[in-house]
């Protein structure tokens, strides 16, 4: 590795690094604005100015964009030198010549990046007292909010929503003074990655529009670790809550899963929480025919109680439902009365990849990054894991670029040369689906077709990869050829059985080549996979096998049976018990209902795709009578088994082995941090004796959370958290999302301290 | 909608590239030349053109300050602003300009015949302070010279 | 101290010396609420939140108030007004925790929430202690 002197001292840095990406990585602090991890350099903002020494003789030294300077041994440099902290501050003032002054209205301030390095160049007056640009706004749809105004031309949103996401409606307009960020004309952002340009834009351009309903600073939030359930790829996200409500989900940084962005249905699609439509009061009915009523907890209980004892229950699970409230259900009503709460479809669907994992190894995001060729049969991943898209994306991207950079050596992270060479060329990146997909520009080659010709065509390239011909005409031929040709290969299917196991077929036709291939398949739900590892009975027999008394948890029957089939069954049913968070066709024919808390507002695990199980922890305490849909159901039993968390979650993995590891997942609720809980709110969070004073002017004690480590307060350990209980990325100087490098063990890198979540599937085929 | 003329100079312009988008500049200049400036609903035919996004055209277009994407006058006088020209006189001579017109620079005369518009450098330092009219270079500009261009032009119909 | 001081008393005739002597002298007492004692211009009283002319609050609801309170009194939740102007919904400051030490004014990039010189709060009943926006836009008294 080579040493690097910075002021005389001397650091040993990885090789293929830009010298900035260097000193981040060393915790030196140097300010930029246009450089990102993920995207590299470009070198657009001369923010990140260092001085380079020829040799230990030379005192006058260059200046120099350290972005842009490749890491070479015996370099020497000094950040803290009189020239260049003038150089940067007046970078700044430049660039502060046309930002408005509108900190206090901006709903970026708290966490803004330009706030931070205005703040560590030390420019700290302005000179400029004339008339500033300005420009007008465009309405940008729902998600994100358009403020012209405030660029300081970074380009950042286009290299990150054209260039890495693949958008095509947002680009950059105009020239020199008077460059526009924005789309051709108003609407709605058509890229299923917009909401990124929230965390990616330096500054307050592009910012959260759904938040700003309801206005609030990042230090006045109460957040917690958590995992987007929206659908199976488990997304670390970040809620944050004011006053009871869910005001922001931000990105939680997972080297292996979705790294710096999220898709916008796990940014966005959380309203839910606050919505209206959420059950907040338990419900009873009482009588068939009789409308539902708000009842207290106790009423709900002891009638769901009374309606449980000495009768066969039985009970439906939910894919939504964190593993351990699929559990507690399966306790309650028996092994032999647990249904998984999926289609037919979906239970075949999840059964099979299940198998499947046992079998052949699988692939992180962060792997299939890395890999050099990839086949997706039968899914349209925009839709179904859009997280999953973006990876095989930057495979495309990455791929011809790893070739080009070696007949032509540049360095990886310097994006505009890499691009220059690789121009139009695209990756091993091959998609057979049903239709047109927007993944389709990014592949080599593309294949239209029914299900069936999908899985034909997987299986030819099993086939093909088994025995290379010289043909290279088909299809089939040409992506069995670069799949043999990739030192990592990656399949991606998912949802129908028949091409699954054509995906498998390729992958281990792959293996018994000697080649490095992993399958991906992907699940509709945050816990599909969990539930079938959980193990329970398909939902189609309930019909057929019918019951007095049925426990719904966290779903809906009439979205996973035909219609008429959950009509009939729910007339059967005697008395029907519903636990969810919000109305459903279900829970309008329910008996009883008992409002269950949300993810945001629950402690559960999850299992991804990969068989990854991830805890997520409560942001905010869930109103009196909403409950945690593991707690209601220890209620319904006679006595009760689990006061806390941890001791379901350990109930859960010693009755089934699969389990065995889940509460690995994350520090119990007994962790302390030199002898403290991790506080869920900052430091400064504002207004905490007062917050309630209209309704007592006594302080009132904040709630308990014996469920885990965090605390719902401001006061507890002020050190870095193990990785699994980051609720804020925060570092003295740095406020904003950029203070995320602080916590890596190299930028870019895994967190300090490793990933987290555990592996729960272990292939017999061995990586 | 693009006619059938635009069509087919665009189609030829691409069969020089490896790549459709790559003949984005010349299909805008070749739809200037023909409307005398780019509306929006061009920018989005060019773009259908070259599988291209409107977004992706319309960067393009703004970024050149000689694709014009607001209408101008039947002739574009393009007043050099740069050093040696301001030298000799730039100033006097876009007073002079805009005295006889009535605009300013950017600015379009209300019959359509003239619009104004500073521009970086002609190359014709040699012969500061220049203009350029319709793509016809004119250096060495006194005021006699200008009243002499204006008359000619306004005569003059585009071709 | 002589042990004859000590028997004689004499500390406690100089004493007495003294109160005899004020007993001749224009009292210093103020007899509060009928006189009131002049207060010093920077004194920090109770706040107030400053208005536009037109009548509209200063206030953006920026929150540096109540990041900067010391003692967490200051609640704000913003809202967007007419024009899409930031303005606070709700600006409570509970007066009965804040230790007045003008940190808010000070932190406020608008001037509008000021320290005025009114120190006569004092309640029977803690909950009045709560000043919302319509109390904090109020002029003074006195």
């Amino acid at each position: 590795m080579p040493v690097i002197y910075i002021d005389d001292q001397p650091y040993e840095v990885a090789a293929h690094h830009n010298l900035l990406h260097a000193c981040l990585g060393l915790g030196f602090d140097i300010p930029y604005f246009c450089w990102h991890p993920a995207l590299g350099s470009v070198g657009a903002c001369r923010q990140c100015a260092v001085k380079v020494f020829r040799d230990e003789h030379d005192r006058r030294g260059q200046i120099v964009m350290s972005c842009m300077t490749p890491v070479r041994d015996g370099l020497r440099l000094t950040i803290d030198d009189p020239d260049v902290r003038r150089f940067r501050a007046t970078i700044i003032e430049w660039l502060m010549v046309n930002h408005p002054h509108d900190c206090p209205v901006c709903d970026e301030g708290g966490h803004c990046h330009l706030q931070d390095m205005t703040v560590m160049t030390g420019h700290n007056y302005r000179r400029h007292r004339f008339a500033k640009r300005t420009h007008r706004n465009q309405d940008l749809g729902p998600h994100i909010h358009h403020e012209m105004n405030r660029c300081i031309q970074c380009y950042r949103c286009v290299r990150f929503y054209h260039d890495y996401a693949g958008g095509k409606d947002l680009n950059v307009f105009g020239a020199h003074h008077h460059v526009y960020f924005g789309r051709h004309e108003s609407g709605a952002l058509e890229s299923e990655f917009a909401g990124n340009l929230v965390e990616v834009c330096p500054t307050g351009v592009f910012t959260d529009k759904p938040a700003r309903r309801y206005y609030a600073r990042k230090w006045d939030l109460q957040s917690a670790p958590s995992v987007c359930g929206q659908c199976g790829v488990g997304c670390n996200v970040l809620f944050n809550e004011r006053y009871g409500k869910l005001v922001r989900v931000d990105n939680r940084y997972h080297y292996e899963i979705n790294g710096y962005f999220l898709c916008d249905r796990g940014r966005f699609g959380h309203d839910f929480v606050n919505g209206e439509e959420r059950i907040r009061r338990p419900l009873a009915r009482e009588s068939r025919g009789a409308s539902l009523r708000e009842t207290s907890a106790d009423d709900a209980l002891s009638r769901a109680t009374q309606a449980v004892a000495g009768r066969r229950v039985i009970g439906i699970g939910s894919p939504r439902a964190s593993l351990e409230a699929n559990f507690a259900l399966r306790e309650l009503v028996g092994a032999d009365s647990f249904y998984l709460g999926l289609s037919d479809a979906e239970f075949k669907s999840a059964n099979l990849s299940l198998a499947l994992l046992r079998e052949l190894p699988t692939a992180s995001l962060h792997e299939i990054e890395t890999a050099d060729a990839a086949l997706v049969l039968g899914e349209d991943l925009l839709t179904t894991a859009p997280r999953m898209a973006l990876a095989l994306r930057q495979l495309a991207r990455r791929q011809p670029t790893a070739e080009s950079i070696v007949a032509c050596p540049v360095p990886e992270w310097n994006d505009q040369a890499v691009r220059e060479l690789v121009q139009q060329q695209k990756g091993s990146l091959f998609s057979a689906t049903p239709g047109p997909t927007k993944l389709d520009e990014d592949a080599a080659a593309v294949y239209y077709g029914e299900l069936d010709e999908i899985a034909g065509l997987g299986l030819a390239v099993a086939a093909a990869v088994d025995q290379p011909s010289a043909e290279t005409d088909s299809l089939a031929t040409q992506i069995a050829t670069a799949l043999r040709n990739a030192k990592r290969a990656v399949i991606v299917s998912g949802g129908n059985e028949a091409v699954m196991q054509a995906a498998a077929a390729v992958v281990r036709a792959l293996r018994r080549a000697g080649r490095d291939a992993a399958l991906c398949l992907t699940q509709p739900e945050g816990d599909t996979l969990g539930l079938a590892m959980l193990g329970g009975r398909a939902l189609s027999e309930v019909v057929r096998d019918g019951a007095e008394c049925v426990i719904v948890l966290e779903n809906d029957l009439f979205a996973r049976l035909p219609e008429a089939d959950a009509t009939a069954f729910l007339e059967r049913t005697k008395t029907l018990i519903v636990l969810d968070h919000s109305i459903t066709r279900t829970t309008a024919r329910a008996d009883v209902v008992l409002p269950a808390a949300t993810i945001a507002e629950s402690t559960g695990t999850f299992v991804n795709y990969e068989g990854r199980a991830q805890r997520c922890f409560s942001a905010f305490a869930p109103q009196p009578d909403v409950r945690e849909s593991w707690r209601w159901l220890d209620a319904l039993r006679s006595s009760l088994f689990w006061p806390t968390f941890d001791d379901v979650c350990r109930a859960m993995a010693q009755a089934v082995p699969a389990f065995a590891k889940a509460p690995d997942a994350a520090p119990s609720a007994a962790f302390r941090q030199i002898g403290n809980k991790i506080p869920r709110q900052s430091p400064r969070f504002s207004g905490r004796t007062a917050i309630t004073a209209q309704l007592n002017v006594s302080e009132p004690k904040p709630p308990d959370d014996p469920d885990s480590p965090l605390a719902f307060s401001m006061e507890g350990s002020r050190e870095q958290p193990p990785p699994a209980l980051i609720a804020r990325y925060w570092a003295p100087g740095w406020n904003s999302v950029q203070a995320l490098n602080k916590f890596q063990q190299e930028i870019g890198g895994p967190l300090r301290g490793g990933d987290p979540g555990v592996r729960l599937i272990e292939p017999e085929a061995k990586p | 909608m693009l006619n059938a003329e635009e069509k087919q100079l665009i189609e030829q312009a691409v069969r020089h590239y490896e790549h459709p988008r790559a003949a984005c500049l010349e299909a805008l200049k070749i739809v200037q030349e023909r409307r005398g400036w780019v509306s929006d609903d061009d920018v989005r035919d060019v773009a259908d053109a070259l599988a291209m996004s409107p977004a992706e055209v319309d960067s393009l277009a703004t970024f050149y300050s000689l694709i014009f994407r607001r209408p101008v006058g039947r002739h574009v006088i393009l007043v050099c602003d740069s050093v040696s020209c301001w030298i000799m006189g730039y100033e006097r001579i876009v007073q002079h300009i805009s005295e006889r017109l009535g605009v300013g620079l950017g600015e379009t005369t209300p019959d359509g015949e003239f619009t104004l518009l500073p521009v970086v450098c002609l190359g014709a330092c040699d012969r500061a302070p220049a203009m350029m009219i319709d793509g016809d270079l004119h250096g060495d500009l006194t005021e006699e010279v200008i009243d002499q261009l204006l008359v000619t032009y306004r005569g003059k119909k585009m071709e | 101290m002589g042990k004859l001081d000590k028997f004689l008393l004499t500390d406690l005739f100089k004493g007495l010396m003294l109160t005899l002597k004020y007993a001749f002298k224009k009292p210093i007492t103020y007899q509060y609420p009928e006189v009131r004692r002049p207060i010093e211009p920077r004194y920090r009283g109770r706040h107030r939140l400053t208005l536009h002319d037109d009548g509209s609050v200063r206030c953006v609801a920026c929150g540096l108030c109540a990041a900067i309170c010391p003692s967490q009194c200051i609640t704000i939740e913003p809202m967007e007004g007419p024009g899409g102007k930031r303005m606070p919904q709700v600006y409570e400051i509970e007066i009965g925790r804040c230790v007045f030490c003008g940190f808010c004014a000070e932190v406020c990039p608008f001037d509008a929430v000021v320290l005025t010189q009114e120190f006569e709060m004092a309640t029977t009943d803690k909950s009045t202690l709560l000043f919302d926006q319509q109390t904090l836009r109020e002029k003074p008294r006195g």
